[in-house]
């Protein structure tokens, strides 16, 4: 059900978007963004973009999709208006912006976060928390600052990590999308309503600086 | 048995050292509540440093993060006797793989090495540390390092807030600020075994460099004692 990704179509824009879909047999989302409350690690929303268990990536993430991370991730994440959201097989390392953030697995690396931070119970997080709210579950293993002043810290950009051009050693090419053998297929969680896939661009000759992730209902539409 | 075989952890085997923490806390024991004098002093002392930094070398609890951040601190939490443990942890299994005839470290080479990449922080960048009842569960060549470490990390006129047990702890708690004059004592699963009981003397020796101290005697048997820079 998930083999619809050689369907999606390269885009040609120099930034190399990387086209985020969902799969044809599933319910599939209206082109207006449905925006769920607060998805639990368990449930991600319908127009959420998934790193799920199994997959591993490396580079820099932008965009206005909101961003459920199960699998590995290694970078930086902005995605200011949006969630972002760890799971609980989530393994990051990444600094990473977002409206809010919620850690379920295993994060290395600075928070920031315009509305609110979550750390659950079982979560790990090594770095630096800066956000209006922040929630910490008891249970949750933390080390680092935590600082609830954002307009202070606000100003502080993360900093980018250059995105690690694929190799040709079978990595998938521009956006350093690396997928582990036989598990491309993301893994179905209980109660997830058609979860949006990432799908990597095709091998391109030029690594793009950035890998940009949009969702193209439109596209879903026409198929 | 060597000092390394003590370790215990609440995390099953082969599972990563960080992980399971949640199962630390009996959610069936309530965490009660203690007037802490210690504390309040703390606060009254660390509120002349222009509400700064606040190292929290206990385990991340929302309770003292929200305490502190409305007070207008920045907090840093370390949970060190985890750390401390879990790295002893790493060491016994490393011996473990390396076999009977492994030379195993001295006390002070593991406390040396344990500091390499522990409070790893600034000269002066905190104006308040908490450290709890943690130099009740390290050994005498790790408190000692730790404390000329942490000595530094305080700034001038800086203040700390230790808890001593004065006989051997019923059960094993971790600890979280409530209020200004109130600390919640958590019960916890034992992964750290308490090594002992420090008298007066062994104290006024470990925070020699310290310009004062005022001591709070609790009917529970444990000592509050803050510490000024």
């Amino acid at each position: 059900m998930w083999n619809k990704s050689s369907e999606a179509k390269p885009t040609s824009s120099p930034n190399k978007e990387v086209s985020v879909e969902a799969p044809k047999s599933a319910p599939i989302a209206t082109s207006s963004v449905v925006h769920a409350a607060a998805p639990t690690h368990a449930s991600p929303a319908v127009d959420t973009s998934r790193v799920g268990p199994g997959l591993r990536f490396k580079g820099e993430l932008s965009g206005t999709s909101d961003l459920y991370i199960d699998g590995e991730m290694n970078g930086n994440v902005r995605l200011e208006d949006s969630l972002v959201v760890v799971g609980p097989n989530g393994r990051v390392q990444a600094d990473i912006q977002a409206r809010e953030i919620m850690v379920h697995g295993s994060l290395t690396g600075n928070l920031f976060a315009t509305e609110r931070i979550q750390l659950g119970r079982e979560s790990r997080v090594g770095g630096n928390l800066a956000s209006k709210h922040i929630q910490i579950e008891d249970g949750a293993l933390f080390k680092g600052h935590v600082d609830m002043d954002i307009r202070k810290t606000a100003a502080r950009p993360t900093e980018s990590v250059a995105v690690e051009r694929a190799s040709s050693n079978g990595d998938n090419g521009a956006a350093g999308i690396t997928t582990q053998s036989g598990s491309s297929e993301p893994t179905e969680l209980p109660g997830a309503q058609a979860p949006v896939a990432l799908s990597a661009a095709p091998p391109s000759s030029v690594a793009p600086a950035t890998l940009r992730v949009t969702r193209v209902a439109g596209d879903k539409a026409a198929s | 048995m060597g000092w390394m075989a003590k370790v215990r952890t609440a995390d099953p085997p082969g599972s990563p050292s960080m992980s399971g923490r949640s199962k630390d806390f009996d959610s069936q024991t309530a965490a009660s509540p203690r007037l802490s004098n210690g504390l309040k002093e703390f606060l009254w002392l660390a509120s002349d440093t222009n509400r700064g930094t606040i190292l929290d070398l206990g385990p991340a609890w929302q309770a003292t993060l929200t305490f502190f951040a409305e007070k207008g601190y920045r907090i840093t939490s370390d949970d060190l006797l985890r750390t401390w443990w879990a790295f002893l942890t790493g060491e016994e299994e490393r011996l473990r793989s390396l076999g009977i005839n492994a030379e195993r470290p001295t006390k002070d080479a593991l406390a040396e090495q344990f500091l390499e990449d522990s409070l790893q922080y600034p000269e002066g960048s905190y104006n308040g540390i908490l450290m709890w009842d943690l130099l009740d569960y390290f050994e005498p060549a790790l408190a000692t390092r730790m404390m000329v470490r942490i000595y530094d990390m305080l700034r001038p006129g800086g203040v700390m807030l230790a808890l001593f047990h004065s006989r051997p702890a019923e059960r094993f708690h971790r600890y979280r600020v409530s209020d200004g004059q109130t600390i919640e004592m958590v019960p916890a699963a034992s992964f750290a075994t308490q090594v002992r009981v420090l008298q007066n003397r062994e104290i006024q020796d470990l925070f020699g460099k310290f310009r004062s101290s005022k001591t709070f005697v609790g009917r529970d048997q444990l000592r509050e004692v803050v510490f000024l820079k």
